[in-house]
């Protein structure tokens, strides 16, 4: 079953075209990572399918629900939850208000329910509940934004760059917290990352963008096992 | 001894006059992240429209209350037209917007009403109240109050309700509320609209000293502005309390301190201010600023 379909999406800032003609899809349920150098339009890419750039045009359905006439707004009650680069928290609310804002569209009984998943994936939120999430660490401040999309209980998750600034362990545990949201929640996901060869291991699929192009299209397997594809386009 | 209690006292009810007009500045900053230089002209279009509704036949409890959701769709109307087109444009497009709004307010006050000064009605019996050798009037009292109550609804609105969270939200960090499907753009329009309200009541209490015209708030709003500034521009006790100590401050200095008297006292918010940020740039109760780089 496809979840997302995008047929020839175009986007851009003003007169600037950033994204050319890009064809993809993601499974329902499935992991998709979007490699690729810094200035490819990767973070445009994200943007142009939560509705938070404006500027696009071709075709891109979730559902078959047409995401290019949405506005963030409607593209979140769709069940897009889009965790932006840098962190996207309310850094002058607690931990708790955070989720809580999170889980806008949700019944005050599903929040609860939600906020207990997302302490279970992240233990630590729990201890900092009552925190402003300003004071959290660059870890701390990636797993409440994650969870702050989670409380949407959406259906797909467009994360960008959730390792950032964090450290190598911490990355990898922010992945086996993907990994695992990923199969228990039956959550698909859109990931930008620069690590790639994480992003490959949770993964199913991946695109490489450059410039504004899909380069390179395979499945995660494939692209791992083949070294000449990943030293000329992944640079590893 | 007992004077200084009585200038105490004097000094919390036009304290509180102050603190009420920086409640409304303090929400639009709170929920917009925009500080309205213009509060204080709304306020006074807010009174006028009371007294012409008194002057209509209402009670002035009604006239007030009229005001208040006449203020509110002015006030959403005002952010819908003037000040979204600019927000986010610019960080300071919106605030010199309302420095225009100032200016144009009081203009069009003085077209439609004329600038000769009205009384208002009093919303409270002119007796007094003795306490030992301290006289404390009743409309002093009843500003106090209605100020505190005031202040009581606008902390749990914002601290306990999910609409004042989600304003909050919407002020703090309006792409990601939106990514969580809160409609920010109707919160910061509320936001708007609220503060006038609260506006409207501010300019009720103000009339009780001051006679009503277009020029009614020009020193009111810049105490209003110094006490908001003081309590931290985004904390609502933090505006009363900022109020308070202006008020007080100015009452007794401009009685105590001889060269002071009543000519220089507009100075003293400016000294108090200058001295709170000096030791605390994020005012006596403002959020602390966290950034990281």
């Amino acid at each position: 079953m496809t979840l997302l379909d995008v047929q020839g999406l175009s986007a851009g800032y003003g007169d600037v075209g950033v994204l050319h003609d890009l064809d993809f899809q993601i499974a329902d349920g499935g992991v998709v990572a979007l490699l690729g150098p810094n200035g490819a339009g990767k973070t445009t890419l994200l943007k142009s399918l939560s509705g938070l750039l404006s500027r696009r045009s071709g075709r891109a359905e979730l559902e078959g629900d047409d995401l290019m006439s949405m506005h963030p707004e409607a593209t979140a009650r769709h069940g897009m939850a889009h965790v932006p680069e840098g962190r996207g928290t309310l850094t002058d609310l607690s931990v708790e208000d955070n989720l809580r804002v999170g889980g806008y569209l949700r019944s005050s009984s599903e929040v609860q329910e939600t906020m207990k998943v997302c302490f279970d994936y992240f233990p630590v939120l729990a201890d900092r509940r009552t925190q402003q999430a300003g004071n959290l660490s660059g870890g701390e401040q990636q797993m409440l934004a994650i969870s702050r999309g989670l409380m949407l209980r959406p259906r797909l998750m467009l994360l960008d760059e959730p390792s950032l600034g964090l450290a190598p362990n911490l990355t990898r545990q922010l992945f086996a917290a993907l990994g695992q949201i990923n199969h228990e929640q039956s959550v698909a996901m859109l990931i930008v990352e620069q690590n790639a060869s994480l992003a490959l291991d949770l993964a199913s699929t991946a695109y490489v963008l450059e410039s504004g192009r899909i380069v390179l299209a395979g499945t995660a397997d494939d692209i791992k096992g083949d070294t000449s594809l990943r030293k000329a386009y992944l640079g590893y | 001894m007992t004077d200084l209690l009585q200038l105490l006292v004097s000094g919390l009810a036009s304290g509180s006059i102050y603190g009420a007009l920086a409640l409304a500045i303090v929400f639009v900053f709170r929920s917009t992240g925009v500080v309205n230089f213009s509060q204080g002209e709304l306020a006074m279009i807010s009174t006028f429209v009371t007294l012409g509704l008194y002057k209509a036949g209402a009670p002035l409890v009604i006239a007030i209350i009229g005001s208040m959701v006449i203020s509110f769709v002015l006030g959403a109307a005002i952010e819908r037209v003037l000040i979204r087109p600019v927000q986010g444009r610019s960080e300071h497009a919106p605030s010199i917007i309302t420095l225009g709004l100032f200016l144009g307010l009081s203009g069009i006050a003085g077209w439609i009403w004329g600038l000769d000064p009205e009384t208002f009605p009093g919303m409270f019996p002119e007796r007094s109240l003795e306490v030992g050798s301290v006289r404390l009037s009743y409309t002093s009292l009843g500003i106090i109050a209605v100020l505190l109550a005031t202040v009581a609804v606008l902390y749990v609105f914002f601290e306990r309700t999910r609409l004042g969270l989600m304003m909050k939200a919407a002020a703090s960090n309006p792409a990601t509320s939106r990514l969580a499907g809160v409609p920010v753009s109707r919160l910061l329009m509320c936001g708007w609209g609220v503060a006038s309200a609260v506006g409207a009541l501010a300019g009720a209490l103000i009339a009780q000293s001051v006679y009503v015209s277009p020029s009614m708030m020009v020193a009111v709003i810049i105490y209003a502005l110094a006490a908001a500034a003081l309590g931290g521009l985004s904390s609502p006790v933090g505006a009363v309390v900022g109020g308070w100590i202006i008020g007080v401050a100015e009452a007794v200095v401009s009685d105590r301190v001889g060269f002071i008297g009543g000519d220089l006292k507009i100075v003293v918010p400016l000294v108090i201010i200058f001295a709170v940020l000096l030791v605390k740039p994020t005012g006596l109760f403002g959020a602390k600023e966290v950034s990281r780089v």
